[in-house]
């Protein structure tokens, strides 16, 4: 099934962001700190951020108008009718072995997601993504900078060339992976939550990813609601993760196709995040 | 030694401008990417990663490409300093043997660092052809002993170069480990050319690789042809990480305090090559 998605969303900002005022500082673990709003300077300060994208034909993430815009587009090979290529944009804190707890504003432009009938696994396009990658139970000694035995915890906003809901419509999706490989291409899925309610373009809405640590879970929730719970076993934090990682990401994973030129494109953008206070970089 | 250098006057010259200019070497090349086919850029054509920085785009917007890459430096230490890269890559390199790029340098900051003796360096335009190795054992993509070319333009932190001028360079590199993150120009392996170009110019950057001959040559815009020449034993056959692409590379010195800054943004216009390597 091809579903192709072109949805510009209307730009809701200002009246979206009067009806936010604020995390929800009675649900965190610890009370919410800014870490960063993009006014302090008109790019990314290099003390805070870096980056890293893989290969694609097109990609951004550049501050703009007091938000981080991001933009990410990649189209599938065409050599076969059977798998799928994954790539991803990616804004890094700087401290990830500081943060536990993460939250950004973030809100959905445009999405675009093109399968192939004659792949059965579809593409998706994650247009918004919070990463937490805090602990292992991989191989010792580990091989620096693989991600095997890693557990990847990761707040979603996704669309599956194959969803039966209507054009411009985003799930979110909490999930708790665990790296089966050096790229962590290859993983199991540990725990899943998935939110019932859409979010469609142009809503501006609040991602929370919280490492709750004593109780061997991860907290996910959207806006103000509720925390809802990302469990593991208690062995498997049982060394520091070899490739610690706090970001703000986009994913696509795009199915690839002898017939057509299958597609993942979402640009979206960025507004206040916040962590933990101990991560905060002044 | 603090050197700024910003530059964003717009400076849009109509493509038949180009046209008109048309020099020997541009008659033996054809369109590959006139940015006019897609609204986006087209993933048959073009692929290619961004590492390690801050603000970053590769985009298709208006008939152009448009690059840009920030890169700060730590501000924990004045020594050493931090790289970033981004490439625009073709996708099938093997058949690229000459590349021709019209490229315009919008903005371009250099910050450099008085207490640290690495300089920051920005080269935000490379045109490169990697095409031989110098048969040094290696399994598959292993580019280690690979040799390319390289078109480029350079400005340090350190120069004394008019505000905004950069030096063109034509490099020959030979890569030394398998990523060829690390690599070095070959003996008697750079040569500047004579004239520089300046932010906000649009220019043509051209590097051939004349296997016949042993030699890279590079031109800029309707200028002559400068060969580069290595020895022809270097060439014991194909590449096995080829590449032919347009890259930024920016290093930023560290600098306890205000780190360096490397800050460029490059705008692609119609890009040639051999015809062979076209893809329709």
């Amino acid at each position: 099934m091809n579903t192709t998605t072109r949805t510009t969303g209307l730009l809701a900002l200002a009246l979206c962001g009067l009806a936010l005022i604020g995390p929800s500082w009675a649900q965190a673990v610890e009370p919410f700190a800014l870490y960063e709003d993009w006014h302090g300077a008109d790019y990314m300060r290099g003390d805070r951020w870096s980056g890293a994208i893989d290969s694609m034909p097109e990609f951004r993430h550049a501050v703009h108008g007091h938000k981080l815009s991001m933009h990410l587009r990649s189209e599938g090979a065409t050599a076969a009718n059977a798998g799928t290529l994954l790539q991803h944009n990616r804004a890094l804190l700087s401290t990830p072995t500081l943060v536990t707890q993460l939250l950004a504003e973030a809100e959905v432009h445009r999405i675009e997601v093109i399968g192939c009938a004659a792949n059965p696994a579809p593409s998706i396009i994650r247009a918004v993504a919070l990463t937490l990658n805090r602990f292992s139970d991989g191989p010792v000694p580990a091989t620096p900078g693989s991600l095997v035995g890693d557990y990847l915890a990761r707040l979603q906003l996704v669309r599956a060339s194959n969803s039966a809901d209507p054009d411009g419509v985003l799930r979110l999706q909490g999930r708790l992976f665990h790296c089966l490989d050096a790229g962590c291409i290859a993983t199991t899925t540990v725990a899943a939550v998935d939110f019932p309610d859409a979010i469609a373009l142009g809503q501006r809405v609040q991602l929370q990813l919280i490492w709750d640590a004593p109780n061997n879970q991860f907290l996910v929730a959207l806006d103000n609601g509720a925390l809802q719970p990302l469990p593991y076993p208690a062995p498997a934090n049982a060394r520091p993760s070899v490739v610690p990682l706090a970001d703000v990401r986009q994913s696509g994973v795009t199915a690839n196709c002898t017939t057509i030129a299958t597609v993942v494109d979402a640009e979206a953008e960025i507004g206040r995040v916040f962590t933990n206070a101990a991560a905060v970089v002044p | 030694m603090r050197v700024i250098v910003v530059g964003s006057a717009l400076v849009i010259l109509a493509l038949s401008a180009l046209a008109a200019e048309a020099g020997r070497a541009m008659d033996d090349l054809a369109v590959y990417e006139d940015w006019r086919t897609s609204p986006q850029i087209r993933g048959d054509r073009w692929h290619g990663a961004a590492t390690a920085a801050q603000d970053t785009r590769k985009e298709q917007h208006e008939h152009r490409a448009h690059l840009r890459l920030r890169r700060e430096g730590s501000n924990t230490s004045n020594a050493g300093f931090v790289g970033a890269a981004l490439a625009l890559a073709t996708t099938q390199p093997l058949e690229v043997t000459a590349l021709e790029v019209e490229a315009r340098v919008k903005n371009l900051e250099i910050v450099g660092c008085p207490a640290n003796p690495i300089t920051s360096n920005a080269l935000p335009a490379q045109v490169s052809l990697n095409k031989f190795n110098d048969g040094t054992p290696g399994a598959g993509s292993d580019a280690t002993g690979d040799h390319f070319g390289r078109l480029q333009l350079f400005r340090t932190s350190a120069s004394t170069d008019p505000p905004g001028a950069l030096q063109v360079q034509l490099v020959i590199f030979r890569c030394d480990n398998s990523s060829c993150s690390a690599a070095h120009s070959i003996p008697n392996g750079l040569v500047t050319l004579p004239t520089p170009v300046y932010v906000g110019d649009k220019v043509r950057l051209r590097l051939i690789w004349d296997e016949t001959n042993a030699r890279f040559v590079g031109g800029l815009n309707n200028g002559p042809d400068v060969p580069l020449a290595y020895p022809a034993t270097l060439n014991q056959g194909p590449s096995r990480s080829p590449f032919a692409n347009i890259q930024v590379l920016n290093s930023a010195a560290n600098c306890l305090g205000q780190a360096g800054v490397v800050d460029s943004a490059v705008e692609i216009g119609v890009v040639r090559t051999n015809p062979l390597a076209v893809i329709p």
